[in-house]
């Protein structure tokens, strides 16, 4: 399923330590220490509200009205040059936004744009990052194809509303895929989805890690960070409670909150049951 | 999926077949295109469809009832034939009406983009000016500007702008402050999109719904005010025909049986507001869902 486990010293796409998030001055994330290497899928876990979202749109400059931030960011790029993310003036920023970090957002069918159709979202994020316009129409639809949709000449002309949740879900992944960015962000992808969508388009993004990309996935699943992820990073408090190997963590967690969650999602059996899965894979 | 008509399958974009699917079913949206497209071709063909010169008096065929020979709508006090005054002023007032409510609708639009994004203290300057001009009569200030700029189209055009962008600026400002935060624009920025395209293309478009159901009442407040203005003298001069003018012409002969002088440019002042406001409120109920009344 996943790809070998990814050598250790693998560099760091994205370092980030110390990262503070207050919000209307109330403290959300409190000194947030995070790795994330090239060729690696790390789940960032922890309950609803706390501070998982905040800290990806933090990291990325897109912080809601009110919020401030503090800290570290070291986003190393293809081509070797890094910067910190907190310090860069907005123009470097948003270079870095589509062919740096992409960004997919849970809420997929309201983050398109009502008025416009599939291939123009596709079309003009290319045009943003001087894609010339030949070989605009067949990235979009390679893009759309890769997100696993069968016939994308069929939904080029769609509006969002023309699609179902599974498309949606699949366009936006497109979008935030379609610069092929080192650092992919999925922030809860795959929660709207029934099982079998949400497998092919985990086992989709989980692939791009294959080609040295670096995918950060925010998910409240344990399930979902036991057999996709290769690293788990379980946010609480505004911390890192505790990371690690996802298997190691997941199977013995050491930190009482992680064992909470682990026994909180224990009844359903599904966690256990794909954790095991995974480690009997693993040993095959 | 293949051979069956998906109702996903590439459409035209010609305006003709973007515009069927729309009108198709709502009656009142099709009378009101019919009825401002024949208005607008009687003004544009006035030359053509008017029998007589709408300055020319004759004093041998004054104050004719409509369905005279030559008179289909009869003539006034100074023998003016009514059809062709109705024809040319049309030209006056739509060209006036339209293009006031264009620039004011525009201006509405960028003062309040400008009050949503632009530094704190415009928003302040932008949302007290539209305050305190809420606060004024707004007929007073009309006058004001008429009265020192001298009366001219371009004067009537001007003064309905500067007193009918605040509605618009105001609406358009909180439309853009809440569509901000909403995913589809967090979504633009986190690909990188530039502050201007973010602005063009995902919060303009996505605020014009609410923009053009007050755009539609601007059209009815600019109509109404150039004849307002002109009927005060303050508007069109007098010597061009407009609706508004042929209002003044006829107060007089409102009570002494020539009640059609009055009805005739009031009942065309009303039927292009009802029109407007039909084709504002069709265009409005998209057939199936958001994103499809644009």
């Amino acid at each position: 399923m996943t790809a070998g486990a990814p050598a250790p010293d693998a560099a760091p796409v994205l370092d980030v330590s110390g990262l503070r998030v207050e919000v209307g001055g109330r403290s959300v994330v409190d000194g947030l220490d995070l790795v994330l290497r090239a060729g690696e899928a790390t789940a960032l876990v922890g309950r609803s509200g706390s501070g998982k979202s905040l800290t990806a749109r933090a990291l990325t400059g897109l912080l809601p009205e009110g919020a401030e931030r503090s800290g570290t960011a070291r986003f190393t790029s293809a081509d070797g040059t890094g910067a910190d993310l907190l310090a860069l003036p907005s123009g470097r920023m948003r270079a870095v936004r589509g062919p740096g970090i992409g960004y997919a957002f849970q809420e997929a069918q309201a983050s398109l744009n009502p008025t416009v159709t599939v291939g123009a979202h596709l079309k003009e994020t290319l045009k943003a990052h001087g894609v010339e316009r030949a070989a605009r129409r067949e990235r979009g639809l390679a893009a759309l194809r890769a997100a696993g949709l069968e016939a994308p000449e069929r939904l080029w002309h769609a509006h969002p509303f023309e699609l179902s949740g599974g498309q949606a879900q699949r366009v936006a992944l497109a979008l935030a895929c379609v610069l092929e960015p080192r650092l992919l962000i999925a922030d809860e992808v795959t929660s709207a989805l029934d099982p079998l969508t949400q497998a092919g388009v985990l086992d989709m993004l989980r692939a791009r890690t294959g080609a040295g990309g670096s995918l950060l996935l925010i998910t409240h699943d344990l399930a979902v960070a036991a057999r996709w992820a290769d690293r788990v990073a379980v946010l609480d408090g505004g911390r890192i409670a505790e990371s690690g190997p996802a298997g190691e963590v997941l199977r013995s967690p050491r930190h009482p909150f992680t064992q909470e969650l682990v026994r909180a999602a224990a009844p359903t059996g599904a966690a256990a049951a794909v954790a095991a899965s995974r480690t009997a894979g693993g040993v095959l | 999926m293949s051979g069956t008509a998906s109702p996903l399958a590439p459409r035209a974009a010609t305006p003709a077949a973007l515009l069927a699917p729309r009108v198709r079913g709502r009656g009142g949206l099709a009378a009101g295109l019919a009825v401002l497209t024949a208005m607008a071709l009687a003004a544009a063909l006035a030359p053509l469809l008017a029998g007589h010169d709408p300055l020319a008096t004759d004093t041998s065929a004054t104050g004719l009832p409509p369905g005279s020979p030559g008179h289909p709508l009869g003539t006034d006090q100074l023998g003016r034939d009514l059809l062709s005054r109705m024809l040319y002023g049309a030209r006056y007032s739509l060209l006036v009406g339209a293009s006031a409510a264009v620039l004011t609708v525009a201006a509405g639009t960028a003062l309040g983009a400008a009050a949503a994004l632009a530094p704190r203290w415009i928003d302040a300057v932008v949302t007290r000016v539209a305050d305190a001009l809420l606060a004024l009569p707004m007929i007073l200030v009309a006058l004001t500007l008429a009265a020192v700029a001298g009366p001219s189209p371009t004067t009537v055009v001007l003064a309905i702008a500067a007193t009918g962008w605040m509605p618009v600026a105001l609406i358009a400002r909180a439309e853009i402050r809440a569509l901000r935060e909403r995913p589809f624009v967090r979504a633009a920025r986190s690909l990188g999109h530039s502050r201007t395209r973010i602005l063009l293309r995902h919060l303009v478009p996505n605020a014009l719904p609410p923009i053009a159901a007050v755009a539609a009442f601007e059209v009815g407040h600019a109509i109404l005010t150039e004849s307002t203005l002109s009927f005060l003298g303050l508007g069109i001069p007098p010597n061009i025909p407009s609706w508004g003018n042929m209002l003044t012409d006829a107060r007089a002969l409102l009570l002494t049986g020539q009640w059609y002088t009055v009805a005739l440019p009031a009942g065309a002042v009303v039927a292009t507001i009802i029109a407007v406001n039909a084709v504002s409120t069709g265009l409005e109920r998209p057939g199936a869902g958001e994103g499809r009344t644009w």
